[in-house]
């Protein structure tokens, strides 16, 4: 009876403790038009871990809505730098760019628990001496405030087998109003999406690498997983969109990309999720990060010499760049944009070049 | 007034040939094995300025008078399971709808774009059933890692014509469909 009892206290108290609090170091540049919050989408949010900094730019002129989503895991380290390069370089000449850099904050605030990765990585920016940091896959436990359950039936019904999957915002849309922390966040960004009319949104991660540790063998093997890097997971309704971006992107920086088309079977993923509950067309990218791949003792998420930082941030940038002339294109709807680092300029040196 | 009447009727006549063959461009996509790659070479033939039809379950009785049939092989289990049919099911109607392609006179492109990344189990059985079914083959590099499309096209006796990325499948794909009589 004493042991549960003080099991249980031991239990209220690792949940309750003060989560690690993460500031986002965000520099914003002259593009930017307006700063936010995600609980400007959603009042429950404000003044907890799962509020996140909104970035707005906006041209003024008419035109297409796209939406950037970095740190939906925070041991995903190029979307998140993706976004900072948008927040700090692009300028909007036609429609309206809005950037979420670290969505999950609460798990920008957890160390890597996959690989071990280094915390905090250290650049050269315009500005000098800058970090960049690297979180977890989930919300932070202390910040979610209920034990992991058993398994996890997400909002749309679908039951994951692992509990811990309820503190992965990339499981939990379109997100609950009433539900956990995880869940509401994921509620924000669709109220974000619905209340800025976003016209396509892409939610930016990274996968292991398609290398496997070297043993001398051949390093293909029919049916292994590592298949998800340089991947594009496309909502049905912007499949062909899709398309022709991998083709652009393919003549614009040589990188060749799959394409693939969200399941509907399997839910709670936000390129699903974004296109069936609200008008926006939805993709999910993904990048090679060593960072990602078990078999690596220390991975350099920063300056890898074969998938560096600049690498892959650039893919998710100039993918989106991609993606929002398809779309405009296919719609007519355009969001134009200047100070887009090309890909050349960014793999020609470090990537602090192009951060304040 | 007879004359007159007649020219504007030829006229008509000229006008609706000419924009349904726009239209129609010859030719009807459908993917071997439900991955979305079928989808990218609609879009390398759109810009190339051909309207492919892509239809995803393409069955023998839907051909509509095209002239060419490209399949893109690329093996999915959850595009599989989306189309609610089993890799025995896919192999059986790409079989009818190739025969009915060759009954209609048509030609059969097979394709694979996907390179090393698009290989695996799935895929590759799909592809020993596909490459015999083909009057060419158009294999990304990378998808012949293994030399199995180089292996399999000679004993079907298959011309097989590589291309170095997908979006690089323009050229082999102008040049066929020239060949075929799909552009001039």
């Amino acid at each position: 009876m004493t042991r549960n009892l003080l099991s249980g206290i031991c239990l209220l108290l690792s949940l309750t403790a003060a989560a690690a609090e993460f500031s986002p170091d965000v520099r914003p540049g002259a593009g930017v038009t307006e700063q936010r919050l995600l609980s400007d989408y959603f009042a429950p949010l404000a003044d907890t871990a799962m509020d996140s900094e909104v970035f707005v730019l906006d041209s003024g002129v008419p035109g297409a809505v796209g939406l950037m989503i970095g740190g939906t895991h925070g041991n995903e380290l190029a979307g998140q730098v993706a976004a900072l390069l948008a927040v700090e370089n692009v300028t909007a000449i036609r429609g309206k760019l809005v950037v979420i850099p670290y969505v999950n904050r609460s798990a920008m605030s957890m160390p890597d628990s996959r690989n071990a990765v280094t915390r905090h990585h250290r650049i050269e920016s315009r500005s000098g001496e800058r970090y960049l940091p690297y979180g977890d896959r989930r919300t932070d436990p202390a910040d979610q405030g209920v034990p992991d359950p058993g398994r996890y039936t997400n909002p749309p019904g679908y039951t994951l087998e692992n509990g811990a999957e309820s503190r992965n915002l990339n499981r939990t849309y379109p997100g609950k109003a009433d539900g956990t922390p995880t869940e509401r966040l994921a509620w924000a960004v669709m109220q974000l999406v619905r209340a800025e009319a976003i016209d396509f949104a892409l939610d930016m991660h990274e996968a292991d690498t398609p290398e496997r540790k070297p043993t001398g063998e051949a390093d293909y093997r029919p049916g292994g997983n590592r298949r998800l890097a340089y991947t594009l997971v496309a909502h049905p309704r912007g499949l062909e969109t899709a398309a022709f971006a991998l083709l652009e992107m393919d003549a614009d920086t040589g990188i060749s990309m799959k394409l693939e088309e969200s399941n509907s079977t399997y839910r709670g993923l936000s390129h699903i999720e974004i296109g069936d509950n609200s008008p926006a067309v939805s993709f999910l990218s993904e990048s090679p990060n060593p960072g990602q791949d078990r078999w690596r003792d220390d991975p350099d998420v920063v300056s890898d010499t074969r998938y560096p930082l600049t690498h892959r941030a650039g893919l998710h940038l100039r993918l989106f760049k991609h993606l929002a002339d398809a779309h405009g294109d296919a719609t007519g709807k355009r969001l134009e944009m200047r100070g887009i680092p090309e890909y050349e300029e960014l793999m020609a040196g470090p990537i602090g070049r192009f951060l304040n | 007034m007879k004359n007159r009447v007649r020219r504007i009727l030829l006229a008509l006549v000229l006008c609706v040939a000419v924009s349904g063959a726009a239209l129609a461009d010859g030719v009807v996509l459908t993917p071997f094995g439900q991955s979305p790659d079928a989808m990218m070479v609609r879009v390398v033939l759109k810009k190339l300025g051909v309207d492919g039809r892509l239809d995803k379950l393409l069955e023998a009785d839907g051909l509509q008078g095209e002239q060419v049939l490209i399949t893109v092989v690329a093996g999915s289990s959850k595009g599989l399971g989306e189309a609610g049919i089993d890799k025995d099911a896919e192999i059986a109607r790409m079989n009818s709808v190739v025969a009915a392609a060759r009954q209609a006179g048509m030609k059969t492109l097979v394709m694979h774009i996907g390179g090393k990344g698009r290989r695996g189990t799935l895929t590759d059985l799909f592809i020993v059933e596909a490459v015999p079914m083909a009057d060419k083959l158009l294999v990304v590099e990378g998808g012949d890692f293994d030399g199995l499309f180089t292996r399999l096209a000679q004993e079907a006796d298959v011309e097989m014509i590589p291309a170095p990325s997908v979006r690089e499948t323009s050229g082999p794909l102008e040049a066929i469909l020239t060949e075929w009589g799909v552009l001039p």
